[in-house]
């Protein structure tokens, strides 16, 4: 009970300094709004040995990428936990899109793991690292070269549209490859009579509108085609919204079933999310300090004021926080066990999991973020503090905002300082924000302010955490010829730390102990 | 008691005194305001009226449709009021998180438009905000829209103005404390408006919840910020709840007062405890106090059963499919491919139930077979047997382990009964015969495989 009161003291602080109110001077207690990362034991202990880190960056650079392949080995098996307590048959597709690192496509080679590409050359990629082409299925929409490989190669092709299916079908003819191609229809465009959501709408899959087409197209191609089943991959957190996404997938395999396919297959795609916070607590009253900045209630503590979204009018906020939810208690395998416990409406709220396993469909699920989950980090140095115009304090890294940040999205994880001096602890930073090094006003690493104990010095280390899913070099360039970050991986094992460049790695096994 | 339409009935609702014995404060009075006994059974059916009542007639004459942001009490009042004078109602929400809410708007008739979830990779340009998007249907159609508004409408406050706060006065005189929960704050801001003429030194109490959790109707103190009504500075203090407390209390409620309270009641009667506890020690005179039951149970007994899922008692029988021990499941009976295509042939024939769902036999199945879905013939297993002693069985699943699960629950009570091993898919990839749906039925050209 003292806890919760100590909490709403906190609360009533907060709301205190709402509409109405003056901004609260600069209080004598140093406010300080930390994001701390969720950092996986490997890491803390690979970072806390510091020699390795040092002798890395001081040969290779900044930014460094370094990737853990052991820790997805355990990802994969987190989903598989969940499928076999349901009793589901089913399949991981590691989504390749989230890293192009070979460190990790070759080590989850050695894994109960398939792989989704989306592209010719992370075909390539994939079949070079270790897939056989058994494990391989391609997703997104596909130029000729990409069909063509794929078809050599007989791999499962997730159709994309009716235009993709023709062209399927003609390359096959002219290719005169004898193996019926395996397919999965990926659809969109779900409805149902009991829900009407304001979908977005998607570039992607066969409209279920068109679908009819679809089937006519595959009726005559009985000998060239093997319909496995269907796909979908919808861009929502939303366990509902997907949950009527497979309930329109069963009705699709009731038509195939009629129309005389043996379809056996739901592939639900991913979007697991992933959590990048140690404390909830954080999250909440940082996000609670964006609002009130927002609304005027206190100093901003974005660059610019940036509002991410949020618009004050007449006192009140509209818009909404344009933000990953950083802080999220349900993701990777138990948002998957979530949702496959979602009962669907339409099939006498059945749960997705059961109506799964009882009619025998196999889930294929393709996660990416997720998957990558804790499998990498992103350091930087330090290149020079100084003040802004407006006497914000910066902190100049070796690096560039496109180093970690995915299609320009905020990240709003506090990264790791590693001072190599003894920290000046007794006189902190009020805030820092941390700036890229492209001659650029927009390069700001973070657009937020990063509260930290001590102000960093030129050659000190920053370590942003779990970059490995979307954020790495997903978007990253070589602006004003600045270098983009070397690879490598380091792993654990025999009790020690050892590394390699990311395309020297060799893929192993690891026991579980290792990798926890 | 004859009334000519339901409407006459909003208004004036019972204030119940809390037992002493169940409150505990020795200096406080501690009074319920009973909204649940309002005829569409919330709160809010003073805020929809007083939103609507004027503006019926010109409604209706220009063929509009009534639209708001609601989560379920208001749409719901709306929707009865609506409905009684033939106006259509739609809402945008993204806070239907309530099952029944939504089934007893379905019922209803109200069209629901919900937002899609939060994207994974945000886009923007995408502002995904109920009221953005009211915006945007109204101006698509203009005139077409009535919208209430009722984050903004100052007739939300004025209805518990001259209703709520009026009816309490009316029946308590003086008042010291207000406890309601904050969600578009009209209640509590127009109560406690009223009660303060009539007390200077009343204290109005605002309930939110905390930031982790979700209590229906009410809103976390970030979310506050959306509301346009909303003045901080007309409470003297605002409590954060939780989900557990609000629970507790609504139980409370229910069992002790019988008071047939909703969650938000319970939020409410546990802030006013935790504030009244800590200042009645220090009363030396009498003191009345008001909180807000804002409407009922019912509404919300998937929310209560996803926290609170102890209270239902589920619990199974004990002789089941379910609670087989290992020892009964590694003596299951169980044949191979072969053996099993080799006893379906024997004599008397044995019946093949196929546990599978019924889309996958629909797509294929063993000849002869009959389908009974695992979970199906689980339940008839609870009461009884239901198969004849004389009667052979097989049981076939996907891949054969829950036909193992049945084939040792039956043999036990003296059914002559085995697992196919591998299931169906063992089976069918074997090339055992199966039956198929007959003909295409459509797309008369093609062949029958």
């Amino acid at each position: 009970m003292s806890a919760t009161k100590s909490e709403d003291r906190q609360i009533t602080a907060t709301a205190e300094a709402k509409r109405g109110l003056q901004p609260t001077a600069v209080s004598s207690v140093r406010e300080t709004l930390t994001l701390t990362p969720a950092v996986h034991p490997i890491i803390q202990e690979f970072l806390a040995a510091g020699e390795l880190l040092d002798e890395l960056t001081a040969a290779l650079g900044s930014p460094l990428n370094i990737l853990f392949p052991q820790i997805a080995g355990s990802n994969v098996d987190g989903f598989h936990d969940k499928l076999d307590k349901l009793s589901l048959r089913g399949r991981v597709y590691f989504a390749h899109k989230a890293n192009r690192s070979d460190s990790i496509t070759r080590q989850l080679s050695f894994e109960h793991c398939y792989i989704d590409v989306s592209s010719t050359n992370e075909l390539r990629h994939a079949l070079g690292s270790g897939f056989n082409a058994r494990r391989i299925q391609a997703t997104g929409p596909k130029n000729t070269a990409f069909l063509t490989l794929a078809l050599q190669h007989g791999i499962v092709i997730s159709i994309d549209s009716n235009w993709e299916l023709r062209e399927l079908l003609s390359l096959k003819k002219s290719l005169q490859t004898e193996q019926k191609v395996p397919l999965l229809l990926r659809v969109s465009g779900f409805r149902s009579a009991h829900s009407q959501y304001r979908s977005k709408a998607s570039r992607f899959g066969i409209p279920l509108a068109e679908i009819a087409q679809t089937f006519a197209l595959l009726e005559p191609a009985e000998d060239d085609i093997h319909l496995l089943g269907f796909s979908f991959h919808l861009d929502t957190t939303s366990i509902p919204e997907k949950g009527q996404a497979i309930e329109n997938c069963l009705e699709l395999f009731e038509r195939a079933i009629s129309l005389g396919f043996d379809p056996t297959v739901l592939n639900i795609g991913g979007g697991f999310k992933t959590n990048y916070l140690a404390s909830e607590q954080d999250w909440h009253r940082y996000t609670t300090a964006i609002r009130d900045a927002a609304l005027g209630a206190r100093p901003p503590l974005t660059w610019q004021s940036n509002t991410f979204g949020l618009l004050p009018d007449k006192g009140a906020l509209r818009g909404s926080f344009n933000s990953y939810s950083y802080y999220d208690p349900l993701t990777g395998p138990g948002f998957l066990e979530e949702l496959l416990a979602h009962q669907l409406p339409d099939q006498g709220d059945t749960t997705a999991g059961a109506m799964l396993r009882d009619n025998g469909i196999e889930l294929w699920i393709e996660p990416g973020r997720s998957l990558l989950d804790q499998c990498g980090i992103t350091v930087g140095r330090v290149n020079s503090v100084r003040n802004s115009s407006q006497g914000d304090l910066l902190v100049c890294l070796n690096m560039k905002r496109q180093d970690i940040c995915f299609l320009d999205q905020e990240i709003f994880v506090d990264p790791i300082v590693i001072y190599k001096d003894q920290p000046d602890t007794e006189n902190p930073p009020s805030a820092v924000y941390f700036a890229g090094n492209l001659c650029l006003e927009s390069d700001l690493i973070y657009r937020h302010q990063t509260f930290l104990p001590a102000v960093p010095q030129p050659g000190d280390l920053v370590v942003f955490a779990n970059t490995a899913g979307y954020f790495m070099d997903f978007s990253a360039s070589q602006a004003i010829m600045q270098p983009t970050a070397a690879k490598i991986a380091v792993y654990k094992q025999n009790n020690r730390f050892a590394w390699s460049l990311d395309d020297q790695y060799q893929p192993r096994r690891f026991s579980r102990q290792e990798n926890s | 008691m004859i009334v000519k339409q339901m409407t006459d009935l909003i208004g004036n609702t019972p204030l119940l005194e809390i037992n002493q014995a169940v409150h505990g404060l020795r200096n406080i009075n501690l009074y319920a305001k009973l909204e649940l006994f309002s005829p569409f059974g919330s709160v809010k059916d003073k805020t929809a009226w007083s939103m609507l009542r004027h503006d019926l007639d010109q409604i209706k004459q220009k063929s509009q449709t009534v639209i708001e942001s609601s989560s379920g009490n208001t749409a719901k009042a709306i929707q009865m009021i609506c409905s009684m004078h033939d106006i259509p109602f739609k809402i945008v929400t993204n806070r239907v998180r309530v099952r029944e809410v939504k089934q007893i708007l379905q019922l209803l008739g109200t069209e629901i438009e919900e937002l899609p979830g939060k994207s994974q990779c945000l886009d923007p340009t995408d502002p995904n905000d109920p009221l953005f998007i009211v915006e945007k249907i109204m101006s698509s159609e203009p005139g077409k829209y009535f919208h209430t508004s009722q984050y903004t409408n100052e007739r939300n406050t004025e209805a518990h103005f001259e209703m709520t706060g009026a009816e309490i006065a009316k029946d308590l005189g003086s008042v010291d404390y207000f406890i309601g929960g904050l969600g578009t704050t009209g209640s509590t801001r127009g109560t406690g408006e009223f009660l303060k003429r009539t007390n200077q030194s009343l204290k109005n109490i605002g309930i939110v919840s905390s930031k982790n959790g979700f209590i229906p109707g009410i809103r976390n103190s970030d979310e506050m910020h959306e509301v346009g009504l909303f003045d901080r500075n007309f409470y003297d203090e605002i409590i954060e709840v939780t989900v557990d407390e609000s629970l507790d209390a609504m139980l409370r409620l229910v069992r002790s007062c019988g008071v047939l309270s909703g969650p938000t009641g319970g939020a409410s009667f546990a802030g006013a405890l935790r504030f009244l506890r800590s200042i009645d020690a220090e009363l030396t005179e009498s003191r009345n106090a008001v909180f807000l039951v804002c409407d009922r149970t019912e509404w919300y007994l998937s929310y209560i059963q996803k926290y609170r899922p102890q209270l239902f008692g589920l619990t199974r029988k004990a002789e089941s499919v379910r609670t087989l021990s290992d020892a009964e499941l590694a003596g299951a009976p169980e044949l191979g491919l072969e053996q099993a295509e080799h006893w379906l042939a024997s004599d008397p024939k044995p019946l093949v139930v196929d546990l599978r769902g019924s889309l996958a036999f629909k797509g294929s199945h063993i000849k002869h077979s009959i389908n009974i879905p695992a979970e199906t013939l689980e339940e008839m297993s609870e009461t009884g047997l239901p198969f004849s002693a004389d009667q052979k069985v097989l049981f076939v699943c996907p891949v054969g382990d829950q036909s193992r699960k049945f084939a040792a629950f039956f043999k036990a009570r003296g059914i002559d009964c085995l697992s196919l091993a591998g299931g169906f898919v063992a089976w069918r990839d074997a090339g055992k015969p199966t039956q198929r749906p007959s003909a295409r039925k459509t797309g008369g050209l093609a062949t029958v495989k």
